[in-house]
C-alpha cells in the first residue's frame, strides 16, 4: 500500500499542468498550442514534460530490473502515454493510467523508506514548480474596476478579455455582458481562437476583426506587447486603465 | 554458373536491404531544405577558387561577425556531382552515399548480432525511422561516417576488433569539413568510454577509445575555421529563431511524422527490451538514453536514433525470434531464384534513377519530378530571364530563399534563404511580422528598401490578398504557385 502512496506523490506533478485551466480530455490543437502549453503536444520543453517522461522510464526501469511485468501494467502505461503525448493537458490522464504500473513496480522494488521519503518529496516540489511556472497573472483590481465602470456605458458589444481573465471577469461583470471566451479555451469555435490569435498578434486586420466579433471593450495582458501598442495609438480605442501589464481600453470610433 | 550457385538467401537480404536505401532516396525528388545555398556555395567557390568568407547570396542585413562556411567541402562534393550530370547526379550521388550508409549500419547490426536476416530488419527500422531526411543535403554526407563510428564501436564491443577505431579520426577530419554533426561520434565515443569505465572500474580499460575520442577531437580541429567550428556548432542549437521557428530544430512531439514514428520506435524498442532474453549492456543503456534524449530534443536528431538503434535491436531480437535461416546453411536454398531477385532489385534501381524513374506508372506524380511539387521553378524561371526593378530589393517567402538564389543569381539577391544564422534574430522577427502580416508590415518593407516581392500563394495568402488591394503595388508575375509584386511607382524610393 505504501508503494502505491508514494507512486500517487510522484505522478502528482502530472495533475499541475491544468490546474489553472481546468481538467478535460482533447487532442492538440495548432491554434490554441499559441495561446496555452497544455494544448501542445507533450515535448522537452513541456513544463513536466521531463518529469513525465522520467516517470514512464522509471516504470520501464523497474519492469525491466525485476523482469516482472504485466499485460495491463503495459496497456496502462500505453494508454496514458498515447494521451500525453497528444497534449500535454491530459497529463492527468496520464497521472491516473501510471499510478497503479509505478506502484505495482515500487512494490516489487521495496524501496528503503528514506528513498521513498525522496521521491514523495521531490513529488510535491515538482508539482509547486509546475504550479508556479504555469500559474496565469492576475487580472490586477485596477484594471477589474475600469472595465467595470466602462462596462455600462458600452452595454451594447462584447467584452475581449485575455482568455485566462475572461472568467473572472465575466463574473465580476455579470450576465449584462458578454465576456468572450469565458467558459475556457473549449467555450470557442477553432475561428474565433484564430481571430483571437491573429488580433493579438498585431494582425494587419485586428480592428476587422474586432468589429466582426462586435467587441467594444478590451481587457489586456501588454507582455503581448503588438496588440497593446495598437491600441495605444488607434484613434478607434480609448485608453481607460494602461498598469501593471494590463490595458482596458473602450471603443471609441466606428 | 558455380557462382551462381553461391547466390544464397543470404544475398537476397543483403540486396533487399541495401537496393531498398538505395531506390528510396533515388527515386525521390529534392525537396527544398539546404540543397540549393550548397550547390550556388559550390559553384562559387570554384569559380573564384578560395572559400566563402562571406555571404553573397542574400541582401538582409547580416550578423556581426564572420561568416563560417563549416560545410564547405559538401558544398564541393554537391557542385561536383551537379558539374557531372546536373540535379539527376545530385540525387543518384545522394542516395549512393545512403545505401553506403546503411550497408556499414548492417555490417555493425551484424558485428552486435551475428543474425544477418535479424540485422536486416533492424537496419530497415533504422531506415523507416531516417526516411523523412535522406534528401540531397549536407548532412546526409555525414551518415555514413556515423554508420562508421558504431560499425567501429560494435566490433569492438562484440568482436574485440580495435582496429576499425584508427579509422575515426581521419573519418572525423573529413566530417568536420562536411557538416556540423560531427559531435554526434563524440557522443557515441563518450558512451562507450563511460560504459567501459562503469562495467570495469577503470579508465584503463577505456583506454582505446579515449585515444580514439582524442584523436577524434584533435581531427576535427583540421578545417578552415579551427576551433571555430567547434564554437559554431555549439551555438547554432541556442539561436532562438533556429530553436523556436524553424521545424527541424523544434523538439520532436506527435505533431510530426518524424515524432510519431520516433515515440512508436520509442514503444517498439521497449516492448522487445523487456521481452528479450538477453540483457541490455551498460553501452547500450548509455546509448539509448543519450540519443533519445537528443532525438526528443530535435526531429532532426531522429535519424542518428534510428541508426544507433539497429544493432541494439538486431541483436535483442536474436533471442526472440526463431533464426532458421541463419542456421540452416543452403542446402534448401534457390540460387536461381536468389539471382533473379538479385537481377530485379538491381533493375528496380536503375529504373528508379531520376533519369528514368519518370516511366513507372505505378510512382505517384509528385514523386515523377526531380524536385518537389512545393519547389517554386515557374517563379524561378520568371526571375532568371527578367531584370529586378530598379529600386528596391527582392523580399521572397524564406523557405523558397536556397532555391530561388540558385535559380536567379547573381541577376536577383533574394533577401533570406534557410541559413538562419546569417541573420540577426531582429530581421527575422521583423520578416515574420510582414509575411503573417502584421499591421507593421508596410513600414517594414519601406525600411528594409524592398521593391519586389515574391509570395507563396498559399504560405502568405494574408499578404498576397494585401498587397493585391494596395494600390502601391503592381502584379507583375503570377501562377498556380507565386505572385510577383513590384511597387507601382518605379520611380520612387522605398
Amino acid at each position: 500500500m505504501r508503494s502505491y502512496v508514494v507512486a500517487a506523490f510522484v505522478v502528482l506533478p502530472m495533475l499541475a499542468p491544468e490546474v489553472w485551466s481546468g481538467f478535460r480530455l482533447a487532442q492538440s490543437d495548432v491554434v490554441l498550442s499559441v495561446i496555452s502549453t497544455t494544448e501542445q503536444p507533450l515535448s522537452v520543453r513541456s513544463p513536466g514534460g521531463v518529469w513525465a517522461m522520467a516517470i514512464a522510464l522509471a516504470w520501464f526501469a523497474l519492469a525491466y530490473w525485476h523482469r516482472h511485468s504485466t499485460l495491463w501494467e503495459a496497456a496502462l502505461v500505453l494508454i496514458g502515454g498515447v494521451a500525453i503525448l497528444a497534449r500535454l493537458g491530459n497529463a492527468w490522464l496520464y497521472a491516473a493510467a501510471m499510478l497503479l504500473p509505478l506502484g505495482r513496480q515500487l512494490g516489487l522494488a521495496r524501496p528503503r523508506p528514506q528513498v521513498m521519503g525522496i521521491l514523495a518529496v521531490l513529488g510535491v516540489s515538482v508539482t509547486v514548480a509546475i504550479l508556479l511556472s504555469m500559474r496565469p497573472p492576475e487580472l490586477p483590481s485596477g484594471a477589474r474596476a475600469a472595465a467595470a465602470s466602462t462596462a455600462p456605458r458600452q452595454a451594447q458589444g462584447a467584452v475581449l478579455a485575455d482568455w485566462r481573465w475572461a472568467g473572472e471577469l465575466q463574473r465580476n461583470l455579470g450576465n449584462g455582458r458578454t465576456v468572450l471566451a469565458s467558459g475556457g479555451l473549449a467555450s470557442e469555435s477553432p475561428d474565433f481562437w484564430l481571430d483571437y490569435v491573429r488580433i493579438l498578434q498585431g494582425h494587419e486586420h485586428w480592428a476587422k476583426a474586432l468589429q466582426r466579433m462586435n467587441v467594444d471593450l478590451l481587457v489586456l495582458d501588454t507582455r503581448q506587447p503588438q496588440i497593446a501598442d495598437l491600441v495605444r495609438t488607434s484613434d478607434q480605442w480609448r485608453v481607460v486603465f494602461d498598469a501593471d501589464n494590463t490595458l482596458v481600453a473602450e471603443r471609441s470610433g466606428p | 554458373m558455380s557462382r551462381l550457385r553461391s547466390v544464397s538467401i543470404r544475398h537476397v537480404w543483403i540486396g533487399l536491404t541495401v537496393g531498398a536505401a538505395f531506390i528510396g532516396p533515388a527515386s525521390a525528388p529534392i525537396g527544398l531544405p539546404d540543397l540549393y545555398w550548397t550547390l550556388l556555395a559550390g559553384a562559387w567557390m570554384v569559380a573564384n577558387g578560395r572559400l566563402l568568407e562571406g555571404d553573397p547570396f542574400t541582401a538582409a542585413p547580416h550578423s556581426a561577425g564572420p561568416v563560417l562556411n563549416v560545410q564547405w567541402l559538401a558544398d564541393l562534393i554537391f557542385h561536383g556531382f551537379e558539374a557531372l550530370g546536373g540535379l539527376p547526379m545530385v540525387i543518384t550521388g545522394t542516395a549512393l552515399v545512403v545505401s553506403v550508409t546503411y550497408a556499414l549500419l548492417l555490417v555493425a547490426a551484424l558485428s552486435a548480432s551475428g543474425h544477418l536476416r535479424l540485422s536486416c530488419v533492424a537496419v530497415w527500422l533504422a531506415y523507416v525511422l531516417g526516411a523523412s531526411n535522406l534528401s540531397p543535403r549536407p548532412q546526409t554526407l555525414a551518415y555514413p561516417i556515423f554508420a562508421l563510428f558504431l560499425l567501429a564501436v560494435m566490433r569492438s564491443e562484440w568482436r574485440k576488433d580495435t582496429r576499425a577505431l584508427w579509422l575515426l579520426p581521419p573519418a572525423t577530419a573529413l566530417w568536420a569539413n562536411l557538416h556540423g554533426s560531427f559531435f554526434t561520434g563524440f557522443v557515441l565515443l563518450g558512451c562507450a568510454i563511460a560504459a567501459r569505465v562503469l562495467t570495469t572500474r577503470s579508465l584503463y580499460a577505456a583506454q582505446p577509445y579515449v585515444l580514439t575520442l582524442v584523436g577524434c577531437l584533435l581531427a576535427s580541429l583540421i578545417n578552415p575555421y579551427g576551433p571555430g567550428s567547434l564554437v559554431y556548432v555549439a551555438s547554432i542549437g541556442s539561436n532562438p529563431v533556429i530553436r523556436d521557428y524553424i521545424t527541424e530544430w523544434s523538439p520532436t512531439s506527435v505533431s510530426w511524422r518524424e515524432g510519431i514514428m520516433f515515440f512508436t520506435s520509442v514503444a517498439v524498442l521497449g516492448g522487445i527490451i523487456l521481452k528479450s532474453r538477453l540483457r541490455l549492456t551498460v553501452l547500450e543503456v548509455l546509448v539509448l538514453l543519450a540519443f533519445g534524449y537528443l532525438a526528443w530534443s530535435s526531429i532532426r536528431a531522429v535519424v542518428w536514433w534510428g541508426l544507433v538503434i539497429a544493432p541494439i535491436v538486431a541483436r535483442l531480437l536474436g533471442s526472440l525470434l526463431p533464426n532458421r535461416l541463419d542456421q540452416a546453411g543452403t542446402t534448401r536454398d534457390k540460387p536461381v531464384l536468389n539471382a533473379a531477385i538479385l537481377i530485379a532489385i538491381g533493375c528496380l534501381a536503375v529504373v528508379a534513377l531520376p533519369w528514368f524513374k519518370s516511366s513507372i506508372s505505378i510512382l505517384p506524380q509528385e514523386k515523377r519530378g526531380l524536385v518537389s511539387p512545393d519547389t517554386p521553378v515557374a517563379v524561378g524561371d520568371y526571375l532568371r530571364t527578367h531584370e529586378p526593378p530598379s529600386n528596391g530589393m527582392l523580399l521572397n517567402d524564406q523557405s523558397w530563399g536556397g532555391y530561388l538564389e540558385w535559380a536567379s543569381w547573381p541577376k536577383h539577391q533574394i533577401f533570406l534563404d534557410g541559413r538562419i544564422e546569417l541573420h540577426p534574430p531582429q530581421v527575422w522577427f521583423d520578416y515574420l511580422d510582414i509575411v503573417f502580416p502584421s499591421a507593421r508590415w508596410r513600414t517594414l518593407l519601406d525600411q528594409y528598401h524592398i521593391g519586389y516581392l515574391v509570395l507563396s500563394k498559399a504560405d502568405e495568402a494574408d499578404l498576397v490578398a494585401d498587397v493585391r488591394a494596395d494600390a502601391g503595388w503592381r502584379l507583375d508575375y503570377e501562377d498556380d504557385q507565386a505572385v510577383v509584386f513590384s511597387r507601382a511607382d518605379a520611380s520612387a524610393s522605398p
